[in-house]
């Protein structure tokens, strides 16, 4: 029995490319685990997000709410031709000052 | 330390180790004992009783989320919004937490409390001191403003809950067709009533995991709600303000107890303005009496009277019993019939036809609805839509008031041609003319846009309705009862009338006036009614009083519609050539 110098190195890397697979496997399998880790993650940080987004929607929902019902509020018709009357001096058209306009 | 490894140096010296195979063995024991005890731990929190910890983990990272949902809105034809909810804020207390951390203690604070909800500190202290109880409302519906400042106050045990308020930007013009809501956003009245399911949405529901600072992490389950679907009315906001404004002047100008007004779409018989006065504000209904509330326009019942007289003509020309130029003979005024007497103001001679329109003859109606046979009569009525409901289907509605019956006398017949002995309401009295106007064609009223309606079905033949309708146009012409319903430039075929209110025995000194009419008469466009109740000043006639208010009200319609004129004196025509 001749006792011969082994390099460790060696040994190891003709270790490895005999079971190529497993190891391609095990390469894989840590992959894929931190794949999950990150999907994790990213899925976290994007369910914040959307519920940010979520409460933005609601906040501009209310406003809108308010502003239409200021808008209808200040464009009641009355209100206008009120205004109209007094700010403008402006009036409804009777009859007499109204054309027609037909068109042929 | 150093005295024991001495003595141990000693022992090592002299005895060689031996294994002690009871204390190996213990060891050895105690081990195994320690992991499968560790194992069957594990074992057993994973696999034979993980709910209990499942449970507490859940507790701490599971929440329900609630997105808010808020009614629908209700907007006119033109979608002008007539009805908005908006999120406010409640307040309300939890009696055992203020308990708990002795909050009534700090009284400055429930004074401010006090003072912003405009109470008595005392009292609302009390209401709060029962520790028993879990949840106590302390102001509903609190503007945004206000809810800040309570949650700037910092009471522990008192707190803010989302809920949504309704306001109708519209106020008191359109309160009766849409009504309103209660404090907790749900229908009680009119429109907002019946169409309440349609209106009221269910929340979106999200189960999901909050990290430690309360994030959502993880959507585990979402449950869609059903989205609150939004109303469209066949109203034309324009028209319902003019309306309103004519209806609540007439009030006043003629002391009315109440006035009621209807317009609407010949064409597609789509409700485009229903007022009534006196009205009340949908956004702060305190102290609004019952009377105020309802939707008069479809729920009283009126007798009448004389605008329902054209139905008796076009009975009579659709039996053939009369043609268009025929001649009836009303001397000497009036007549017996069984034992009570009809009669007119004044002897009118013979009349045409479209002269017994015009003058409002009772004998004329009386003697042409004789003409036919009785079941012929009433079916003209009953197709006029007079004897059911019109289609709205509105709270309240009421189909009128009608006795059937198997025996008719000629006197009660006689009656029913001038509008005595049947009650209807504004809205079927506004049918009839509908269908007037459409040459007989017979729709149901609707008043919420694209609604499934019935098909329209041809009642009545358009040449004699167009024929009736001509001659009603004498009514607003010089010398008829109801010139002053006259809207210049156009041509208005309507009809008053002017009933006296039936009381127990007889008929009273109270009268109801009406006025429908149809316009322009040569393209019938729009019809509209106006009924005053009641009026208390010194003019009582239907030509008085509810003739110059459709006038206003009709003449106002036909402009905004752009409508043109048809009158022959109308305006001034441009004509304008594209092809020059």
């Amino acid at each position: 029995m001749t006792s011969q110098r082994h390099n460790l190195v060696d040994i190891l890397l003709t270790d490895l490319t005999r079971n190529f697979v497993r190891v391609l496997l095990f390469l894989a399998v840590m992959a894929s685990a931190f794949g999950v880790v990150l999907s994790a993650q990213y899925n976290r940080q994007l369910s914040i997000q959307v519920e940010a987004l979520m409460q933005e929607q609601d906040r501009l929902d209310v406003e809108w709410r308010h502003l239409v019902l200021e808008q209808s509020a200040l464009t009641e018709h009355n209100r206008i031709e009120t205004l109209v009357n007094k700010k403008l001096n402006m009036k409804r058209p009777d009859v007499d000052s109204e054309i027609v306009v037909k068109i042929e | 330390m150093t005295k024991k490894q001495t003595s141990l140096k000693g022992a090592t010296s002299n005895v060689l180790p031996t294994t002690i195979t009871w204390r190996f063995t213990l060891v050895i024991v105690a081990i195994v004992f320690v992991f499968a005890g560790i194992g069957a731990r594990a074992a057993y929190i994973q696999v034979i009783e993980p709910d209990q910890l499942i449970k507490q983990g859940d507790n701490r990272s599971k929440r329900v989320r609630q997105a808010a949902v808020h009614r629908g809105l209700i907007v006119d034809r033109n979608g002008q919004e007539l009805a908005v909810s908006i999120p406010v804020q409640a307040i309300w207390a939890d009696p055992k937490v203020i308990a708990q951390k002795n909050s009534l203690q700090d009284k400055r604070r429930w004074e401010a409390l006090a003072k912003v909800l405009d109470r008595d500190t005392e009292t609302l202290m009390a209401r709060v001191s029962n520790p028993k109880r879990r949840f106590v409302y302390l102001q509903r519906q609190v503007t945004p403003a206000m809810a800040q400042y309570v949650d700037d106050l910092d009471i522990p045990g008192v707190n803010l809950k989302d809920e949504s308020r309704r306001y109708y930007p519209s106020g008191e013009v359109s309160a009766h067709v849409i009504g309103f809501t209660n404090v907790d956003d749900k229908g009680i009245e009119g429109i907002e009533y019946l169409f309440n399911d349609y209106l009221t949405g269910t929340p979106d529901k999200r189960l999901i995991r909050r990290d430690g600072r309360g994030r959502q992490v993880e959507v585990i389950d979402e449950k869609e709600g059903e989205k609150a679907s939004d109303l469209v009315l066949t109203i034309d906001q324009r028209i319902q303000s003019l309306a309103y404004k004519e209806i609540k002047k007439a009030l006043t100008v003629y002391q009315a107890r109440s006035a009621s007004a209807l317009v609407v779409d010949i064409e597609t018989a789509e409700v485009l303005a229903m007022v009534n006065g006196p009205s009340y504000n949908p956004n702060n209904r305190k102290n609004t009496g019952a009377h105020r509330i309802r939707n008069r326009v479809v729920t009283d019942a009126f007798e009448p009277g004389s605008s329902v007289k054209p139905l008796a003509v076009l009975s009579a020309l659709e039996f053939g019993s009369v043609n268009k130029d025929s001649i009836i003979d009303t001397h000497p005024g009036w007549m017996r019939l069984g034992g009570s007497r009809v009669s007119d103001p004044r002897n009118l001679g013979e009349l045409d036809l479209r002269t017994i329109i015009q003058k409002s003859s009772n004998m004329g109606t009386s003697k042409l609805a004789l003409s036919v046979p009785k079941e012929f009569l009433l079916d003209t009525y009953y197709n006029m839509g007079l004897m059911s409901d019109t289609g709205m289907n509105l709270l309240g509605e009421s189909s009128g008031l009608f006795h059937e019956r198997s025996r008719w006398s000629d006197f009660e017949l006689a009656t029913l041609s001038f509008g005595y002995g049947i009650s209807v309401t504004t809205a079927q009295l506004a049918r009839m003319y509908t269908t007037l106007g459409n040459g007989g064609l017979h729709r149901e009223l609707s008043i919420i846009k694209n609604q499934q309606v019935k098909e329209a079905e041809q009642v009545f033949s358009p040449e004699n309705t167009q024929a009736v309708l001509e001659m009603m146009e004498t009514v607003t012409q010089k010398d008829g009862s109801g010139r002053k319903a006259a809207v210049k430039g156009y041509r208005i075929a309507g009809k008053t009338g002017t009933s006296r209110k039936a009381i127990a025995g007889g008929y009273g000194d109270n009268y109801v006036n009406i006025f429908a009419g149809i316009a322009p008469v040569s393209d019938p466009q729009i019809v509209v009614v106006v009924l005053i109740n009641e009026p208390g000043g010194d003019l009582y006639h239907a030509g008085d009083t509810a003739a110059p208010v459709f006038s206003k009200i009709m003449g106002g319609a036909l402009q905004m519609l752009n409508i043109a004129p048809d009158a022959q004196e109308a305006t001034h025509i441009a004509n304008l050539s594209l092809n020059e």
